[in-house]
């Protein structure tokens, strides 16, 4: 697809514009807490925005909008029941339990709410996910904006071709769309920190809507309204018949039948991902008050409540103006802005790709930094330096992953299961974890040893559990991860209940205000928690 | 084992398949009416801590009211 100047244009204004209102935030962090958690000083508008820019990738527009293609309005699910459910959670119980506890990590609040080594091994797994989950984004990403929008080899009369390609061979072009997000990123995110994460995030979020609405009301014109989308497409035939129910019958041969959403997504998935996730709690750690950490979280899922119409509708419309024209549901959404956007729009689209993708790169580069530096390195290798080395740890850290994302992104290209190792690596951890935060957060009797022991018995459940799908197809499904996750929060929960009640519990001095009813009681906690962190 | 494994599955699905639809979309709105519930069982300071004006509009129960019912919305209707 080809660019015409209005689309260059837009797209130069947004990319450098992003860089130099992320930069601006620079002069704000002084200190460690300025760069990690932007000074406790966020408000509930920017936290809500941020939690929905960050959850949103590049990569959920296409895959997404092909998921709406292929199975229908089911995959709606994931930004509904598998959203609001779990950030009303966080806002009520949660986060206010988290923001009072003062700490930086999930995994800094499970060691003092267990034990250092239920933080070291949480540390170490989101730790590893997050730096590893770069190289994948990038390249996946990388991969979209090139078919999007192939780079020619005159571009910059040839110079940038002449650079690129001795190192990096063939795939030069897709590197380039790979360079152009991380140096953004890699400049806002290490200078600014998370301050300059939530407030680009703002800016990214206004221009996904815009450009994502953009294209479904141009999309609806064509097809008819809301009345002549369905119509069209429950006339393409009885294998279109469930394309608008949002729960679909016990033996639908799709991964999405409602048992999975409803014990897979709403129980598990969705509760470990917006509760336990580094990459989205961070923002909601800096907020400048309880409240704030409260409203943003419910602002987030108003603002979540629009976004599968926005990435799962234009699926929907694809079908149905372009049923047997599309041959992988994946290309739905770019052949939609293909056929359907004039220029100046596509610009537009292109931004908000860009958009996706540079606030969850950002969210997720400052994540590992911080948890790196707070888990790993001050944890065990460095307990008493300066707050000002932590400081330019962390800078350096973030420059560090953005620069071993890019280098490793080409690597994906030819380990196709290294893609799909790191996601069920995610389906393992996300069990367990959340199980661990559940019970720290509302069940004073849990303690130290249930952790360990239900951390232990989760991971072996979801590994155990996929070794047996490979190797005898235990699952109806051919991906059951819904179901994976599931049962490994249930053994997880069952060991951390049952280890915890045969062991001793944990001293009421040590959790005092990290369980949710005693904080809620206990108005003196925050002295309490301050004098423990500053040990 | 794999028979084992066989039987119970085929039981655990036989026992969800006897859930209607429309039963399952109960479930989901009685899910989300227990999540309202559970704000308004929270003390109000609570709720308004570290607000320096708690003017109704900062009450986040409303909040959560207003984002489920129209969350609900579409669970209703499809």
């Amino acid at each position: 697809m080809a660019l015409s100047n209005i689309d260059l244009f837009i797209i130069a204004v947004y990319y450098f514009g992003v860089i130099i209102l992320g930069t601006y935030y620079t002069r704000y962090v002084k200190s460690s807490s300025d760069f990690f958690l932007a000074g406790k000083m966020l408000p509930w508008w920017a936290i809500g925005a941020s939690l929905v820019a960050t959850d949103i990738s590049a990569l959920d527009y296409i895959a997404a909008s092909g998921q709406g293609y292929k199975y229908g309005i089911v995959i709606m699910n994931f930004d509904w029941i598998g959203c609001l459910p779990p950030l009303v959670l966080a806002a009520f119980l949660f986060m206010p339990t988290l923001w009072r506890a003062g700490v930086y990590t999930i995994p800094e609040y499970l060691g003092l709410r267990y034990n250092k080594a239920v933080r070291g091994i949480q540390g170490l797994l989101w730790g590893l996910f997050l730096a590893c989950n770069l190289g994948i984004m990038f390249w996946a990403t990388g991969l979209m904006l090139n078919e999007f929008v192939p780079i020619p080899d005159t571009l910059l009369a040839g110079t940038v071709k002449a650079v690129l390609e001795p190192i990096w061979g063939d795939h030069w072009q897709i590197m380039f769309h790979v360079l152009l997000v991380a140096i953004a990123v890699g400049i806002y995110t290490s200078s600014g920190g998370l301050s300059a994460v939530v407030m680009t995030d703002v800016v990214q979020l206004v221009i996904m809507f815009v450009g994502s609405i953009a294209i479904i009301i141009i999309g609806l014109v064509h097809v008819g309204g809301l009345s002549g989308l369905e119509q069209r497409v429950l006339a393409l035939g009885p294998d279109f018949q469930n394309h608008f129910n949002l729960f679909l019958p016990v033996d639908s041969p799709s991964p999405y039948p409602w048992p999975a959403i409803i014990f897979g997504l709403a129980f598990v998935l969705a509760p470990a991902y917006w509760l336990g996730n580094q990459a989205i709690i961070q923002r909601t750690l800096g907020a400048q008050s309880e409240w704030d950490a409260k409203a943003g979280t419910l602002f987030a899922g108003l603002l979540h409540a629009l976004i599968p119409i926005m990435i799962a509708v234009p699926g929907l419309i694809g079908l149905a103006l372009y049923y047997g024209e599309i041959s992988n549901s994946d290309l739905a959404f770019p052949h939609l802005v293909h056929r359907l956007l004039p220029a100046g729009l596509t610009g537009v689209i292109f931004a908000v790709f860009l958009a996706a993708l540079m606030s969850t790169v950002s969210a997720v580069v400052d994540s590992a930094a911080t948890l790196w530096t707070r888990d790993i390195y001050k944890q065990f290798l460095a307990p008493h330096r300066s707050d000002h080395h932590y400081l330019t740890l962390g800078r350096f850290l973030t420059f560090f992953f953005v620069i071993c994302g890019v280098a490793t992104s080409p690597v994906v290209n030819y380990f196709e299961s290294i893609y799909q190792a790191i996601q069920n690596f995610l389906t393992f951890i996300q069990g367990p974890n959340l199980a661990l935060l559940l019970f720290g957060l509302l069940w004073k009797r849990a303690n130290g040893k249930g952790a360990l022991a239900g951390l232990f018995a989760g991971l072996a459940t979801s590994i155990g559990l996929f070794t047996l799908q490979r190797l005898y197809h235990i699952f109806r499904q051919d991906d059951p991860f819904l179901y994976i996750a599931w049962w490994s929060f249930f053994c997880s929960t069952v060991f951390t209940v049952g280890v915890s009640l045969l062991t001793k519990p944990e001293p009421a001095e040590k959790i005092r205000g990290l369980v949710f009813r005693l904080a809620l009681e206990d108005r003196e906690v925050q002295e309490a928690l301050a004098k423990r962190i500053n040990e | 084992m794999r028979t084992l494994w066989d039987f119970l599955g085929n039981a655990v699905i036989g026992v969800l398949s006897l859930i209607p639809l429309g039963g399952v979309k109960v479930l989901v709105a009685i899910w989300f009416a227990f999540l309202v519930s559970l704000g308004f069982l929270l003390p109000r300071s609570y709720i308004y801590e570290g607000v320096p004006d708690p003017h109704w509009w900062r009450d986040v129960r409303y909040w959560a009211l207003i984002v489920i019912a129209l969350e609900m919305i579409p669970y209703l209707y499809f």
